[in-house]
């Protein structure tokens, strides 16, 4: 239970980019922290992590944000249990591997974001759809270039040391 | 039996996949009282969000305030300009309400709008994804706030409608989110449609009658069809075009409120759709 630290810093990151993200967004596109997060720690540390942060971020920001509860969880477990599943064979703390994970991952976390939103009826806009998922990946992935050895960094952090107090 | 089914891990992300889309059928569409955990989530988390977004909020002024300084002076002098317009303005204005006033009486018409009240709120948080514009305001069913009221901007624009309802915090649905519909007119033409956001940032009319006389810089308002009170200024008329394939017309709108730089709402409270 010490990874009590990765769940505050999941809520740290939702509140942050409900408040802050919106003055960095580029052409109205706002990265995503808690995608780069979640990606972050599931090629880290397997798929059981992946699951129970998915679960944990997705649907906090649904309850908190969203029209119907599922929309991000459904997306992001699915691109949290690839990533998990995947790690397996790649070297894991090469920021380069996590680059081409968030990139990718990305793109498939709005493309079921799309499909689920085309299944709900929604009259969707072709321009917009190529510019979130484009702009998006590009800038997510730039993102995580810099703050990937950061995430490991913490991650071997929380793994390895003593807390003030135990959890 | 195949292989992935013995995978315990696996049937385990099916089984909450499957929980999580019935979930998104059961709660799609707001318009409820949301449950007490979630209620609770967001009274516990709402404090720290309108701290961070005031935070945010007072960094951006401190840049905008740098960025206009070089401007102010003739900035300054175009304002004293328009003061000595508006005031002429003003009188004649004056006068259109009086006649109106008079035309009303004689025809006997019910200005709705007199009769809104409203219950201010600040914006503490948006949506962290790009897919919706929704945005969480600080009152909630404590303050007598219930699903489906409509909420306006300062002056008074369309913004958007409650969604779903916790004890000190409530969900918004804007207009510009592609799933809100709302029911128009235009002011001039009187002319009927339907409303839609369309994500980024801009409202598609759709639904107007192909011998429409609807032009660019009509004024769109909620008409009287729909659950809003009548009369609210969605926008303005920026662009008509012939939909294809169907005998009608469309228009894309753009919204008189600000979305990029909204702070402060306030919620209509005495709605004949709430009850009240």
């Amino acid at each position: 239970m010490r990874s009590i630290y990765k769940y505050l810093l999941i809520i740290l990151a939702i509140i942050l980019q409900a408040t802050l993200m919106k003055y960095i967004a580029i052409l109205g596109v706002k990265p995503d922290a808690l995608l780069i997060l979640v990606i972050a720690f599931s090629l880290l540390n397997g798929t059981g992590e992946s699951i129970t942060l998915s679960l944990f971020g997705g649907i906090l920001v649904d309850v908190l944000f969203n029209n119907a509860i599922g929309f991000v969880t459904i997306s992001l477990l699915i691109v949290a249990y690839l990533t998990g599943i995947l790690s397996k064979n790649v070297f894991r703390e090469s920021t380069f591997v996590a680059f081409v994970f968030v990139f990718l991952g990305t793109i498939l976390y709005n493309l079921i974001m799309i499909f689920s939103m085309l299944l709900m009826k929604y009259e969707l806009n072709p321009s917009y759809l190529l510019n979130v998922v484009i702009i998006q990946s590009v800038y997510n992935s730039i993102i995580t270039i810099f703050i990937y050895r950061y995430i490991v960094r913490f991650n071997s952090f929380v793994k390895s040391k003593k807390f003030f107090f135990k959890v | 039996m195949p292989r992935f089914l013995k995978n315990k891990q696996f049937i385990f992300v099916i089984v909450i996949a499957v929980a999580l889309i019935s979930a998104m059928a059961y709660t799609y569409g707001g318009g409820r009282n949301v449950t007490p955990i979630e209620s609770a989530i967001g009274g516990i988390l709402s404090p720290v969000e309108k701290a961070f977004n005031s935070i945010g909020n007072s960094i951006s002024n401190f840049f905008t305030s740098i960025k206009e300084i070089g401007t102010l002076r003739a900035k300054n002098a175009e304002l004293e300009k328009e003061v000595i317009k508006l005031s002429k303005n003003d009188i004649m204005l004056q006068e259109y309400i009086n006649e109106n006033n008079r035309l009303r009486d004689m025809l006997n018409f019910k200005d709705n709008n007199t009769n809104i009240t409203t219950k201010p709120a600040n914006i503490i948080s948006k949506n962290p994804g790009n897919w919706f514009n929704t945005f969480n305001i600080d009152v909630g069913s404590d303050n007598g706030i219930k699903p489906k009221m409509a909420v306006l901007d300062e002056k008074g624009n369309l913004v958007g409608i409650v969604t779903d309802v916790g004890n000190n915090w409530s969900k918004v649905l804007s207009i510009i989110d592609v799933d809100s519909s709302v029911s128009a007119l235009d002011v001039r033409t009187r002319d009927n449609g339907i409303v839609r956001g369309d994500s980024n940032g801009n409202l598609n009319m759709i639904y107007i009658p192909i011998d429409s006389k609807i032009e660019k810089g009509d004024v769109i308002t909620t008409s009287d069809m729909s659950m809003f009170p009548r009369g609210l200024i969605i926008g303005k008329v920026e662009k008509v075009e012939k939909d294809e394939g169907s005998l009608l017309k469309q228009a894309v709108i753009k919204p008189e409120a600000d979305f990029e730089r909204l702070e402060f709402v306030q919620v209509v409270t005495n709605m004949k759709t709430t009850g009240n």
